[in-house]
C-alpha cells in the first residue's frame, strides 16, 4: 500500500568516508526521507481469532514492554523529552569543519617535540573529537527512527553524545598539567566507556538484519562508516597519547628522518606472514587436534618490507589465514585422508606496486558454498539466519553479561569482559595499539565463539587503508582472498586528505 | 446511546500539556551507566517477540472497510464482531506504529511526536491483553475499546506542533505524506471502535446498525450543527449567522452521523465566520440538499453557499495543506486556511489548519468528494458528494 520512494539516498550513509563540506552532510541528513521497504503485503484473515503465540505464547505477559520501544530509554541520562531540543548545540558542531589528518602530517609533526606542539595537538584532540562525533551523531538522526532506537544502537548513539557532551565543554589546554588531564580523559575515552560501544554496534546491525530494518547494503555501509571512524577518532587520539609519553620521557629526542609516527613500523611482508601464519596454525590445533595443519607457500616480492601498522596487519593476515586453513583442515578431514596424506598449501602471492600492495590467498577449501551472494561474508548485513546464530554467540560470551548487569561495573569486572570480547574476531577494535601484549592474545584467541564477523571486520580495515578485500569462490574446489592495502608515506603517495581513511 | 464515546473528543483542541522531565546540567565525567535487569538474551527475547510482531503486523493486507463491510460485520451476533473489530484495530495500530518507527530518529526524538507515537504504544498493549479465550468476553472488550479511545483523544495538537517543530529540517512533502496515511488509519480505526461500541449497544439499534446511521435528515443535522457553531461565535463575536435550507428539506440518507457531523461543522464553521468578518452576518448561509438513487445506493449532494468574500487567491491553492509551518497571528485570522473558533483556543497550535484536509478525509472515506469553488470579491461554494451502502443489506 506504501509507495516506495526512489531517492537518491545511496550515499546518505556514507557521507563523510570521503572529505565533504558539512553543509552537503548536513542537507543530506535533513533531506533523508525513511524509504518503506517493499515487504510482500500478505493477506490477513480478519474473521481468526487473534493469535499471537507465534510470537509469545502468552503475549499479554511481555505486552507491557512495548513501553521499552519509546525513544526515551528508562535510565538514559541524555536521551530524554529535553534532547530534541538541546540539538542545537550538536548543530552547532556538526557544522564545523572537520580536519582529515594524513600521516605524513602526522609524522613531520612528531619529529622534535616541544611543550608547544604538544598543547597544540591537545587542543586540537580536543576540537576534532566533538566534530567528528557531532557529524555522526547528525547521521545516525537522519536514519529510521527502529534502526537508531534498537536497543544496542540506541546505547552507541547514546554513548557518542556522551563523549560528545564531555569534550565539547572542555576548556582549552594551556599548559602540560592540563595535558596530563586531558591524557587521562582520553585514556578514560579509549578504554572504559567505550568498551561495550563495539559489541552493541555489531549487535544492534545484527538485530537490524534479523527485523529487515534497512536495507542489507545500507546496513554495511552504516556499520563499516561508524566503525572507520573509530578507528580514525582512536588513531587521533592514540597519536597524541604517545607523543605526550614520548615527550614526558625524553623532551629532547629527536627522530629519524623516516619515521612516520610511533606506531608504524617498517613491517617485512614474508616475515609478518609467517608470524600470521603460526598463529592461525595453534589456533587451528586447538579446534581440531591432532590434524595436520596446510603450509603456506609465499611467492612473488619476498622482499618487500612497507610502512605499516603492525597489529592491523596481523589482524587482517591473521583472519585471512585462519579462514584458509580451517576451510581447508575441514575439507581434509572430509576427504577421509590417509596417515601419510597432507592437506593442500595455502599459496599466498605478494605484489609490490607503486602505491598499493596486493596478497592473493589461493586455498583448495572447497569453496564458499553456504553463503550465497559470497559479498555477505565481507558484509556486516547477513541473512536472518545466520545474524541470529551470531548473535546467540553474542549472548554466550561468558563474562560479558556480568558487566552489563551491574550499575558499577567494577575494573575486573571490565578486563573481563573484554577478555570475552578478544576471544572474538572483533575484538582488536578495541585494543590499544601501543599495547602489544594483549594484541597478541587476540591473535592467538581460542576459536570457539564463532561471530562470522572476522572478514567483514577486515573488510573495514582494508578500507581504511585504502585498500579493499574481496573473495571468489571455486565451488567444490578452493577460494581465492584478494587483500589489497594502501602504500603509507610511499615517495609518490598523493597524500589525499580523507576523513576516515588514511 | 447512553455509553457512546462523545466523538468530539478526537476534534477538541485543547493542547496536552508535556511533562518534560528536568534533568541536572550534564557534568564533564560521563553519566553513562550500564542498566539491565534481564540478561541479553531474555532481554532479547521479548524485545524481538514485540518487534518482529509489528514488522509481521505492518506488512499484511486487510479487506477494505467499507459501509457495506460494516453493516454486514454488526449483523454478527457471534464473536465475529469482536474478532473482526480486534483484527482491524491491532492491524492500524501496528501500521501506524510501524509508520512512526520508519520516521527519522531525530523525528521521533520530538516529544510532541513522540507521545503520540508511545500513545499507539499503549493502545497496542491493550490489544494485545485480550487473550483468544476473552473473545467472547463483551464487556471486556467495551472497556478495552474505551480505554483505547482514550488514549487516543486529543492527538491532534501534539502531533500538529511536533510536525510544526519539525519542519524545520523534515521535508514538508513527507510531512504531508505520512499525516494523510496517519488520518486515513486512524479514522478507520475511529470507525471499526465506534462501531463495535455502537453495534453491542442495543437499546437503541432502530435507527442505526453498527456505526452507519439508516436514515440520517439530513436538514435537521445541519440545522443542530448551525446552531452549534453559532453558540460559538456568538461568544466571540455577538452575532449568530442564519443558515437556510433552499431545497431538499425531507431529505434522509443512510451514512455515518459522526462523519457528517464533522464535515457539516467544518464547513459551517468557515462560512459563518467569514459572514461575520465581512460585515454580512445578517445574510443567510444558503443550504441545498439533493439525492440521486441507482439501484440500492443513494448518493447525496449538499452545496452550501456564502456571501463570505471567497478565499484569498494567494492562499486558494493551500486551502488542503496541513499549515504545519509557523504562522504569524495575523496569518492565522485570513480566512479559511485558519479553522479554529472560539472556545478552540487560537493561540494554542492546537488542531490549527488541520481542519479542511480533515474534512477532506472524512468525505473521501467512502469514495465521496469534496469541491471548493471560490468566487473571490463575492463568496464561497462547497459541494459534497457522498455515496450510502446498499440499502437492501438493513432488512434482516
Amino acid at each position: 500500500m506504501l509507495r516506495t520512494r526512489t531517492l537518491s539516498t545511496r550515499n546518505i550513509l556514507r557521507p563523510t568516508t570521503r572529505l565533504q563540506s558539512c553543509r552537503e552532510i548536513r542537507t543530506l541528513a535533513s533531506t533523508y526521507v525513511p524509504e518503506l521497504l517493499p515487504h510482500e503485503q500478505e493477506p490477513f484473515d480478519v474473521t481468526t481469532t487473534p493469535d499471537y503465540t507465534k510470537y509469545h505464547p502468552k503475549i499479554s505477559s511481555i505486552s507491557k514492554h512495548l513501553s521499552d520501544l519509546s525513544p526515551y530509554p528508562q535510565h538514559s541520562p541524555y536521551i530524554n523529552p529535553q534532547h530534541y531540543y538541546q540539538n542545537i548545540v550538536l548543530d552547532d558542531w556538526s557544522a564545523r569543519k572537520p580536519h582529515p589528518v594524513s600521516l605524513r602530517q602526522l609524522a613531520a609533526f612528531g619529529k622534535a617535540l616541544n611543550e608547544d606542539k604538544i598543547i597544540t595537538s591537545a587542543n586540537f584532540v580536543r576540537l576534532e573529537l566533538p566534530i567528528r562525533l557531532a557529524i555522526k551523531l547528525k547521521e545516525l538522526q537522519s536514519l529510521p527512527f527502529d534502526v537508531v532506537n534498537n536497543f544496542h544502537l540506541a546505547k552507541v548513539y547514546e554513548s557518542y553524545y556522551d563523549i560528545f557532551d564531555r569534550f565539547r565543554k572542555l576548556s582549552p589546554i594551556k599548559s602540560i598539567e592540563d595535558n596530563t588531564r586531558f591524557c587521562h580523559d582520553l585514556e578514560d575515552v579509549l578504554t572504559d566507556i567505550n568498551l561495550l560501544n563495539l559489541p552493541n554496534l555489531l549487535m544492534g546491525a545484527l538485530e537490524c538484519c534479523i527485523l529487515d530494518s534497512l536495507p542489507s547494503k545500507k546496513l554495511d555501509e552504516l556499520v563499516s562508516s561508524l566503525l572507520r571512524a573509530r578507528i580514525s577518532r582512536r588513531l587521533i587520539l592514540e597519536e597524541h597519547l604517545s607523543l605526550t609519553h614520548n615527550f614526558m620521557k625524553d623532551p629532547n629526542q629527536s627522530r629519524s628522518h623516516n619515521f612516520i609516527g610511533d606506531i608504524f613500523f617498517k613491517c617485512s611482508a614474508v616475515e609478518h606472514l609467517n608470524i600470521s601464519s603460526d598463529n592461525a596454525t595453534k589456533f587451528i590445533n586447538k579446534i581440531y587436534p591432532g590434524v595436520k595443519v596446510p603450509k603456506l607457500i609465499i611467492k612473488g616480492d619476498k622482499d618487500l618490507k612497507f610502512q605499516f601498522l603492525t597489529s592491523h596487519l596481523h589482524y587482517l593476515f591473521g583472519e585471512i589465514l585462519r579462514n584458509c586453513y580451517e576451510a581447508t583442515v575441514k575439507t581434509f578431514l572430509a576427504s577421509g585422508p590417509g596417515p601419510n596424506d597432507e592437506p593442500f598449501p595455502v599459496e599466498v602471492q605478494v605484489i609490490n606496486n607503486q602505491d598499493h600492495i596486493s596478497f592473493r590467498f589461493s586455498d583448495r577449501g572447497g569453496g564458499v558454498t553456504d553463503i550465497k551472494p559470497i559479498s555477505k561474508v565481507w558484509s556486516f548485513s547477513k541473512d536472518a539466519e545466520l545474524a541470529k546464530l551470531s548473535l546467540s554467540n553474542f549472548h554466550q560470551l561468558p563474562n560479558f553479561q556480568t558487566l552489563t548487569n551491574s550499575i558499577k561495573s567494577t575494573k575486573t569486572m571490565k578486563t573481563l569482559a573484554r577478555k570475552s570480547l578478544m576471544q572474538t574476531s572483533v575484538g582488536v577494535l578495541d585494543e590499544n595499539f601501543v599495547k602489544e601484549a594483549t594484541l597478541i592474545d587476540l591473535i592467538q584467541r581460542p576459536g570457539e565463539y564463532k561471530l562470522g564477523l572476522g572478514l567483514a571486520m577486515c573488510k573495514v580495515y582494508a578500507d581504511y587503508w585504502n585498500g579493499d578485500l574481496v573473495l571468489h569462490s571455486l565451488s567444490g574446489y578452493g577460494t581465492d582472498t584478494y587483500l589489497k592495502l594502501g602504500k603509507l608515506g610511499a615517495a609518490n603517495h598523493d597524500d589525499k586528505l580523507q576523513l576516515d581513511r588514511v | 446511546m447512553s455509553r457512546l464515546i462523545p466523538f468530539r473528543r478526537f476534534l477538541t483542541t485543547t493542547t496536552t500539556a508535556l511533562q518534560l522531565t528536568h534533568h541536572t546540567k550534564p557534568a564533564v565525567e560521563s553519566k553513562l551507566k550500564h542498566h539491565l535487569s534481564l540478561s541479553f538474551e531474555k532481554e532479547y527475547k521479548i524485545r524481538s517477540s514485540l518487534e518482529t510482531l509489528i514488522s509481521d503486523y505492518s506488512a499484511k493486507k486487510v479487506p477494505p472497510i467499507t459501509l457495506d463491510s460494516l453493516i454486514e460485520l454488526s449483523k454478527h451476533r457471534d464473536d465475529q464482531l469482536s474478532k473482526q473489530t480486534l483484527n482491524y484495530l491491532t492491524y492500524f495500530n501496528v501500521k501506524r506504529l510501524k509508520a512512526f518507527r520508519s520516521l527519522p530518529y531525530l523525528v521521533v526524538l520530538n516529544p510532541h511526536i513522540s507521545s503520540t507515537y508511545q500513545s499507539y504504544l499503549k493502545s497496542l498493549e491493550l490489544l494485545l491483553n485480550i487473550s483468544g479465550e476473552q473473545i467472547k468476553n463483551d464487556e471486556l472488550i467495551y472497556d478495552t475499546l474505551t480505554q483505547f479511545y482514550d488514549i487516543h483523544s486529543d492527538a491532534i495538537p501534539s502531533l500538529s506542533k511536533g510536525f510544526q517543530e519539525v519542519s524545520i529540517f523534515y521535508p514538508k512533502s513527507s510531512i504531508v505524506e505520512f499525516l494523510n496515511r496517519h488520518f486515513h488509519d486512524k479514522i478507520n480505526m475511529d470507525i471499526i471502535a465506534n462501531n463495535y461500541i455502537q453495534a453491542v449497544d442495543t437499546c437503541s439499534q432502530k435507527d442505526h446498525i453498527g456505526i452507519v446511521g439508516k436514515a440520517l435528515h439530513i436538514s435537521e443535522l445541519i440545522k443542530v450543527y448551525a446552531g452549534f457553531v453559532n453558540d460559538m461565535t456568538f461568544i466571540k463575536y455577538y452575532k449568530q449567522v442564519p443558515v437556510k435550507i433552499t431545497a431538499g428539506e425531507d431529505i434522509t440518507f443512510p451514512y455515518i452521523g459522526q462523519h457528517l457531523e464533522y464535515v457539516i461543522t467544518e464547513i459551517l464553521k468557515n462560512s459563518i465566520r467569514s459572514h461575520i468578518e465581512n460585515d454580512r452576518a445578517d445574510t443567510a448561509i444558503q443550504v441545498t440538499i439533493s439525492q440521486s438513487k441507482e439501484g440500492s445506493k443513494s448518493t447525496l449532494g449538499i452545496r452550501f453557499r456564502d456571501e463570505g468574500n471567497g478565499i484569498p487567491p494567494e492562499i486558494e491553492r493551500n486551502i488542503f495543506d496541513y499549515s504545519f509551518t509557523s504562522v504569524t497571528k495575523q496569518d492565522k485570522n485570513k480566512g479559511m486556511a485558519d479553522n479554529s473558533m472560539p472556545g478552540e483556543d487560537i493561540d494554542t497550535v492546537a488542531g490549527m489548519g488541520y481542519g479542511l484536509p480533515l474534512t477532506k478525509a472524512y468525505v473521501e472515506q467512502f469514495g465521496g468528494s469534496l469541491d471548493i469553488q471560490s468566487v473571490y470579491g463575492f463568496g464561497t461554494d462547497v459541494y459534497i458528494e457522498l455515496v450510502g451502502p446498499d440499502e437492501t443489506k438493513f432488512d434482516d
